[in-house]
């Protein structure tokens, strides 16, 4: 069946007594893909994806799975997803191999076990026990136990919460990766630099319902926001003066071209023999959307 | 296939535990030597009990006399080890030194004891001409707990020995005797504690490690985990159990060795027995279904195991007797369906049959636990409440 969108979500809703989880939410989820749903914590991201992903049932919507609606999340469309939950645990005293391999004897079609641990980097912990694992490491497993199905569609849910720096870079490579396989990725984050990098389509949620979706410099041009730039200069700063300066020395600019801007700026120092020092240019993001949205920081 | 995926997966896990191992495998193992070498020996003390007795005759022993006090000296069982003495002096130095527990001197006369014999013939008027009088026997002890009891001992045998003298000759020959009752078998600690270590070893699996277990999964998310692979759940319950019932056998199978070096009771390897053992693993896995069903967190789980384990061990008369404790416990011993399986499985090895209520009180409990369970199991095993 020909179909454009792996996941279509209709007016989704999913309440829990008094808490409206999800509410009325509709998606499309484009094949091949990353669409990341954005959203602070308790937003109904996760409610959303563990509806997708059969582990909660909804109160009222419609959901499609490859172009056909489907009642639940049945064994046939489990054997085509890959899931990475928000806290992945396995059984603690099996190594990687085990783990892993444990995983592809759940379907019916696997892929070979070592090349998915060459893959994700693991070979040097191949034979170390789950609990030995770094936080980074173990997020790796979950995400090769994710994909040892050769799904079609993978879930990752909040894949980076509580990793380093580095280790958030190393998981967001492997994203990258399988979605240079072609593999349709849906992923939610509250971090907004996270869903930058890594998505073709955002949607932003916020109790329970979508208030924002699209590219993210879709997104960002909707809130007419300018682009600010911040420096400051060695000395004789008052030829500056049409700019903001704060306690600190530091003249600050919005402007909506920042090209142009910034040969003002460099063009005034240099007839001035001046030298600009800590230059600093700060675009809109999908944070300012969605503190224009919501009038909350997506932390909050 | 799954299946085996999840059995593999759970048992090298399991095993990779040392308190699974420990508690489940070397534990009863340890407790079964540790009990049969101390209990026992406490129950064979008695066989052992060796006093020392020291003998004097003032002058050799004849006739029945002597026979009568050689087979008593030399009789098996008698908790007498006798050595005679040639110098009286000497015997009761021994005494006071606590070299011996009791020095016994049989005086000249007292070889006229053979003449009593007379009487029980009729023959009392030579008994009478030959006036016989003996006597006492010359008895010293000191004031050592075993010197008393070879006193009471060495009395008991010297009434007896007069009763068999009054009655010789009264019995008529014609006389027809038979056994009437069982013939109990000799009581061996061992065999008496083998069925409870076996049951401690199920129990222990039973009660910790399926429930904890299985709140293990729930709280960290794995049997979430595996909900979102095409995996049922009933596979998910027959892999995690079997790999529970792996650890069952095993525990089993070492006891088994070990009952065998201890020589226990060869009736435990019957089809009986193993079927009635069969039957009570079956019982102690649905307890831990039926405590899965109501503690869903590894903390709650772990401490009302632990309650209701030492509880159903210390009450079910796995190692004394809980007929004699006070009613209102009694009544959870009655209450308590081990109790009833280490029964059957004693009076298998005492070789009686296995009463109905060793069946049917178990039963009831299994078919309690298995409805609760077969009523939370998607509850159990599914991540949405």
């Amino acid at each position: 069946m020909d179909y454009t969108n792996s996941i279509e979500v209709h007016n989704l809703k999913k309440y829990y007594k008094d808490t409206k989880a999800v509410d009325g939410i509709s998606l499309s989820i484009e094949k091949g893909k990353v669409t990341a749903i954005l959203g602070p914590n308790g937003a109904g991201k996760t409610t959303t994806v563990e509806t997708l992903e059969g582990l909660r049932k909804a109160d009222s919507g419609e959901i499609y799975y490859f172009g056909e609606k489907i009642k639940e999340v049945d064994e046939k469309i489990k054997e085509k997803i890959g899931v990475q939950l928000q806290s992945s645990t396995f059984l603690s005293n099996l190594t990687v191999y085990e783990t892993i391999k444990t995983f592809a004897g759940l379907y019916k079609k696997s892929l070979d076990v070592d090349k998915i641990i060459i893959k994700f980097n693991l070979e040097e912990k191949k034979k170390s026990k789950i609990k030995n694992l770094s936080g980074g490491q173990q997020q790796r497993v979950a995400l090769a136990c994710a994909v040892i199905n050769d799904p079609e569609i993978v879930f990752l849910d909040e894949p980076t919460t509580g990793l380093d720096p580095q280790a958030r870079r190393n998981l967001w490579t492997a994203i990258e990766e399988l979605k240079k396989d072609g593999k349709t990725v849906v992923l939610t984050t509250h971090y907004m630099e996270e869903a930058e990098y890594l998505s073709d389509k955002i949607y932003i949620v916020d109790h329970g319902k979508i208030i924002a979706e699209g590219k993210v410099n879709e997104l960002v041009k909707t809130i007419n926001m300018k682009s600010v730039i911040n420096f400051s200069v060695n000395h004789k700063s008052e030829i500056f003066s049409e700019y903001q300066k704060n306690e600190d020395g530091i003249f600050k600019t919005e402007t909506s071209d920042i090209e142009k801007t910034l040969v003002e700026i460099y063009e005034k120092a240099r007839k001035n023999d001046l030298t600009i020092e800590n230059l600093s240019i700060r675009n809109p993001n999908l944070e300012d959307v969605f503190l224009h949205l919501t009038g909350r920081k997506l932390r909050d | 296939m799954k299946i085996k995926e999840l059995f593999t997966a759970y048992t090298k896990d399991s095993f990779r535990q040392f308190e699974t191992v420990f508690w489940a495998i070397v534990f009863p193992s340890l407790f079964f030597i540790f009990f049969v070498s101390i209990f026992e020996n406490a129950f064979n003390q008695e066989n052992d009990f060796n006093l020392k007795a020291g003998i004097y005759y003032e002058k050799p022993l004849t006739g029945i006399n002597k026979m009568t006090f050689e087979s008593v000296f030399n009789a098996e069982g008698i908790p007498f080890h006798f050595s005679e003495y040639t110098d009286k002096e000497k015997g009761i130095e021994d005494v006071k030194k606590k070299d011996i527990d009791i020095f016994i001197v049989f005086p000249e006369n007292f070889d006229r004891l053979n003449l009593k014999n007379f009487d029980r013939l009729n023959l009392k008027f030579i008994s009478d001409k030959l006036n016989v009088n003996i006597d006492n026997l010359e008895i010293y002890t000191n004031y050592t707990t075993d010197s008393q009891y070879a006193y009471k001992i060495f009395k008991s045998i010297t009434d007896e020995i007069n009763i068999a003298i009054k009655n010789k000759g009264e019995l008529k020959e014609n006389f027809r005797s038979e056994y009437i009752g069982t013939q109990e078998k000799e009581f061996r600690y061992r065999d008496y504690l083998f069925p409870s270590i076996l049951l401690m070893g199920i129990l222990t699996i039973s009660f910790f490690n399926i429930p904890i277990g299985m709140a293990e999964n729930i709280e960290k998310g794995i049997i979430k985990r595996f909900s979102v692979t095409p995996l049922r759940g009933s596979d998910f319950f027959m892999g995690f159990m079997l790999s529970n019932l792996l650890v069952v056998v095993l525990s089993i199978i070492v006891l088994y060795f070990e009952g065998y070096l201890l020589k226990i009771e060869p009736i435990v390897y019957s089809f009986k027995f193993l079927s009635f053992l069969f039957y009570s693993i079956i019982v102690c896995v649905s307890f831990g279904l039926l405590i899965a069903s109501f503690f869903k967190k590894i903390n709650t789980a772990a401490v009302f195991g632990q309650i209701a384990y030492q509880m159903t061990i210390f009450l079910s008369g796995f190692y004394f007797d809980t007929k004699a404790t006070p009613w209102i416990i009694r009544w959870y011993v009655y209450f308590n369906p081990v109790t009833y399986m280490v029964d059957g499985m004693r009076n298998i090895i005492n070789g009686n049959s296995v009463g109905l209520q060793n069946l049917i009180v178990p039963a009831i409990w299994l078919v309690v636990s298995l409805t609760v369970f077969s009523f939370s199991f998607k509850r159990v095993m599914h991540y949405e409440k």
